[in-house]
């Protein structure tokens, strides 16, 4: 039997804007299981994004339940849910957001700042993560000295770094040409496949959502749709 | 990497607002360190004697004088435990270029001031040579002035009876208790002065009286002066405290002055360091989030701000107050006046006091600003 790693559980979610207020997830179920290398889709506005953050960690339901490995995280308090998302989830965002004055290295190593591990150590798993990502020679570059693939690739580096179990990825190639986006979705499928990292990735591009093992299409809040790519899934 | 790697991080990630930031800061801490120990002296000065140290001076200008039997007569007066006098010499001392004080001093004037420090021997000294002196260690040092040297001063006041220069003859140096012991000052034998002088005998510029155990200083000011109420010498009898005051505030009150000089520096640092910590804040908003995203918590990322902040002026403050004390070490080889005037411990805590304050004060917006991230709208703007 599949375990079951994310339940989302009939969320709603509203936003307030002026005195209008917007539904934007209206009584979503999804269940994700471990493992898994799952794909949302859909046209801007349809919650893809909302509920990626639902499900790191990031933001709260109105209503409903988000449960990641048997816990609701959407009752925690700010503290629980900080350190919940250092131990559980690394996340992967369209800008790369690394450290300009920080080299690679130091940038993969910023969440092992909140570990008690020593500084050899956090400097050994740093430098491990780069291995991975196949940026270890780019240990000592900073982010400008860096094509945006690769900086792509630290930021990976960077939320595998704690080994995390859920890999949240927004829009990972967003900003990258064919090949390049190609390669990184290659190195998620990778950290999905060997390295049995669940991840939920949001995109609007069908050749990215390809390399995942399965696609979820959304639209107004609700889930409209599912299929098997019959790629990317390590079951 | 570390929590200090990350402060260290964001100050250079903008090496040039930082450095230009340090700059100004530095320049503010170097007239604190400047300015800092001159406003302790003008307030401290005096503060320092044991017990309540009075001065007696002319009522009516400090550019008279009192006789010395007043002395006499104040040193029966109850309350009053022991009495001095001293007397202002002035003269130029080789090229006329060299400022420092010279005083006529007796005897008693030593015990009376316990801060200045001189051995017993050169004490016996001074009472058996009629033209001994005793000089500051720093005018000493200056002059390179030693034991048995001799000292020849033109007059410019006080005459002598054969109209020639004044010669005395060195018995001893001096040291300083404390801070405020003026350590370019000379002593001459009050004796030899008062004998050998022209005209004036038996005048004197100041007395000197310390206040017995049991009585105010304000009981014995209100007794000295109005002993001598309606005479022709009438006197003016303060606190060395206020006293020193009084003379600065004839200076156009420069404490004030001062006090108003390093208000106006503290206030521009203080907009000039939350200005380019704000600016930095600002710009960074967004890896906040991310760091936030990543499981730092919300006090962690304040604290990385007031870290930064800290450190901002921290970096101004140490080379600001080092430039300062160099200035002062080069500047007492100029200007003797500047001998006892130094960076002790009360301008350096009184410097961290700042460091924290105008530091924690120009982290307080961004501060609040993390406070109320909003994680979701922050991240969406990536």
């Amino acid at each position: 039997m599949t375990e079951i790693l994310v339940d989302v559980q009939h969320v709603v979610k509203r936003y307030r804007r002026g005195t209008h207020v917007i539904s934007v997830l209206n009584e979503l179920n999804v269940q994700i299981p471990r493992k898994e290398f799952v794909a949302f889709m859909g046209p801007s506005g349809s919650g893809k994004s909302t509920l990626l953050n639902l499900i790191g960690g990031l933001d709260r339901p109105d209503q409903g339940h988000v449960i990641v490995d048997g816990a609701d995280i959407a009752v925690l308090a700010d503290r629980q849910l900080t350190a919940w998302r250092a131990a559980f989830v690394g996340f992967v965002f369209q800008a790369y957001n690394l450290m300009p004055s920080l080299s690679a290295e130091q940038n993969v190593a910023l969440p092992l700042l909140l570990t008690r591990l020593g500084s050899a150590e956090i400097r050994r798993r740093a430098l491990t993560a780069l291995d991975i990502v196949g940026l270890f020679d780019r240990a000592k570059h900073r982010p400008t000295e860096l094509s945006g693939g690769q900086e792509q690739r630290v930021a990976i580096a960077r939320a595998i770094v704690s080994d995390p179990q859920l890999l949240i990825c927004d829009e990972p190639t967003g900003g990258l040409d064919r090949k390049t986006a190609d390669e990184i979705l290659s190195l998620l499928e990778l950290l999905n496949r060997d390295l049995a990292k669940t991840i939920v990735m949001v995109t609007h591009d069908p050749k990215a959502a390809s390399h995942a093992g399965r696609v979820l299409h959304m639209d107004k809040g609700l889930m409209i749709e599912q299929g098997q790519t019959g790629e990317g899934v390590s079951q | 990497m570390s929590w200090f790697g990350l402060v260290r991080s964001g100050l250079w990630r903008r090496p040039g607002r930082t450095l230009l930031t340090t700059f100004s800061v530095a320049s503010a801490f170097l007239l604190i360190g400047l300015f800092g120990p001159v406003l302790m002296v003008f307030e401290g000065r005096g503060e320092t004697s044991e017990g309540n140290r009075l001065i007696v001076q002319p009522r009516h200008s400090t550019t008279d004088f009192l006789p010395v039997n007043h002395a006499m007569v104040i040193s029966k007066l109850p309350g009053v435990r022991d009495v001095s006098y001293q007397t202002w010499f002035g003269g130029t001392f080789r090229d006329g270029e060299n400022s420092f004080a010279r005083w006529a001093v007796p005897d008693s004037f030593f015990p009376l001031h316990p801060e200045i420090i001189v051995s017993p021997d050169t004490l016996e000294l001074m009472a058996t040579t009629r033209t001994g002196a005793i000089v500051g260690r720093r005018t000493a040092e200056l002059f390179g002035l030693k034991v048995g040297d001799r000292v020849a001063l033109v007059p410019d006041i006080w005459s002598n009876k054969d109209m020639n220069a004044w010669e005395f003859d060195v018995v001893g140096i001096f040291d300083g208790g404390n801070s405020s012991v003026d350590l370019t000052a000379m002593y001459i034998n009050y004796a030899f002065f008062d004998e050998y002088r022209a005209w004036g005998t038996g005048l004197v510029s100041y007395i000197n009286a310390d206040v017995d155990v049991g009585h105010s200083a304000g009981e014995i000011v209100d007794r000295i002066d109005s002993s001598f109420a309606n005479s022709s010498d009438e006197t003016n009898t303060s606190t060395e405290r206020d006293f020193a005051l009084g003379f600065a505030q004839q200076l156009g009150d420069i404490g004030l002055m001062i006090s108003v000089i390093l208000g106006s520096v503290l206030f521009t640092m203080a907009l000039v360091t939350a200005n380019t910590i704000a600016h930095g804040m600002h710009e960074r908003m967004a890896e906040f989030a991310v760091l936030r995203a990543m499981g730092f918590q919300r006090l962690a990322t304040q604290a990385l701000v007031a870290g930064e902040s800290l450190a901002l002026v921290l970096l101004g403050a140490v080379p600001g107050l080092i430039g300062s004390a160099l200035l002062l070490g080069l500047g007492r080889d100029f200007v003797p006046q500047l001998a006892g005037i130094t960076i002790g411990f009360p301008t350096l805590a009184a410097a961290a006091g700042i460091v924290l304050c105008i530091g924690l004060l120009a982290a307080c917006h961004p501060v609040l600003r993390l406070k109320r991230l909003k994680l979701v709208d922050e991240l969406r703007k990536l």
